[in-house]
């Protein structure tokens, strides 16, 4: 009955239970009280479109400013925040898609009206003290393709910084941390690109 | 020896007992698994990251908790769980563009690995151009450290994995209550 192996199993067993209690309060207590960025302002400067060389498709490229504070997002249970800027533009009416199209098991009808959402910007934050993000001219890190054949026509579009706050355990929160005011539009293609 | 003699003094009865009660364990989990497979509304609820693409928010044996729920939209900034058809390891990989289409209410999704200079593009193959929501098993919700680790260590050394198990079944079958 009181064996070594019934003595070290019980111990285990236990102290197991134990940890995954207090993991599972500290992911509850982190999340209930759950801190939120303040509004940062973000202002896309310029966009430049281009016509890809041997290709029907276009591609942008913006400069933006970037004035945030996600210093406020460190609790005792972050372990990193993922600061992205996302840009929200919705289809041309009449535009025809080609280069995401998928093949043959792709249903998408013409004159659609798809919304997209494309990362243009991204940091990955480690560090409280980095937590503050100030961006002057910063230039967009993927490019941003039109899903349909052409950004012009596409109605007006915005941009967004997001954070993802991940912790050491428990679950990954996400959040604003300011938008564009102004409405932006896509401009006509220049011709060549690069 | 000595637990060679405790069996015998067992008798076949109590050793059925002990094998009865190992595999109701054993389905008990399976049947926790399958339940919160079910409530998540995922083929696997919980995987093990097994690749550095993700760090340094996720690491090798980092456990990670997902949801698929058919109503909630993949979002940019989301990390998903995906497998591609011709390829069968998931992978967990952060999502940079997300095409959604009214019409036939699916989604076209670019994702990221973190860590990785390039998105996913080549990973997909010449063929798929994007994620569709059926390659998606599930969206990282929670996440627990270290833990699934022992699931690696397993896989690498698989003799280590039949001891453990031969070991716990020979364990179960001997003891008694």
């Amino acid at each position: 009955m009181h064996s070594t192996y019934n003595r070290i199993s019980t111990i285990l067993s236990h102290a197991s239970t134990a940890l995954m209690v207090l993991l599972g309060l500290v992911a509850a207590t982190s999340y209930l009280t759950l801190p939120s960025a303040e509004p940062g302002t973000v202002d896309v400067k310029t966009v430049q479109v281009y016509q890809e060389r041997y290709r029907p498709n276009e591609v942008a490229w913006v400069r933006f400013d970037l004035d945030a504070d996600l210093r406020s997002l460190w609790t005792w249970n972050t372990k990193q925040v993922f600061a992205y800027l996302v840009v929200d533009y919705h289809d041309a009416p009449n535009s025809t898609l080609s280069a995401n199209e998928p093949g043959a098991d792709g249903a998408i009808v013409e004159g659609r009206k798809a919304e997209n959402s494309i990362v243009a910007w991204d940091r990955i934050i480690r560090r409280q003290r980095d937590g503050r993000l100030r961006i002057e001219g910063g230039r967009n890190k993927y490019p941003l393709k039109a899903v349909g054949k052409k950004f012009f026509g596409a109605e007006p579009f915005r941009a967004r910084l997001m954070y993802n706050v991940q912790p050491w355990v428990g679950l990954l929160t996400y959040g604003e941390a300011g938008a564009t005011k102004n409405v932006l539009e896509w401009p006509k293609a220049q011709s060549a690109m690069q | 020896m000595d637990s060679l003699k405790q069996l015998r003094k067992m008798g076949v009865r109590q050793i059925l007992l002990q094998a009865l009660t190992f595999g109701s364990v054993l389905a008990s989990g399976l049947m926790m698994w399958k339940a919160l497979g079910l409530v998540c509304n995922t083929e696997s609820p919980i995987v093990v990251v097994l690749s550095g693409s993700m760090e340094p928010a996720f690491k090798r044996g980092d456990l990670l908790f997902l949801t698929n729920f058919p109503n909630e939209k993949f979002e940019v900034g989301d990390i998903t769980v995906y497998k591609l058809p011709h390829q069968g390891i998931p992978i967990v990989h952060r999502v940079i563009e997300a095409h959604d289409d009214s019409t036939v209410l699916d989604q076209f999704l670019l994702t990221k690995g973190d860590n990785n200079p390039e998105d996913d593009k080549s990973l997909y193959g010449s063929r798929m151009k994007g994620l569709k929501r059926s390659n998606v098993i599930g969206r990282v919700k929670g996440f627990l450290p270290y833990v699934g680790y022992v699931t690696i260590v397993l896989n690498d050394f698989p003799q280590l994995k039949y001891a453990l198990l031969g070991g716990l079944g020979l364990l179960a079958l001997i003891q008694k209550e």
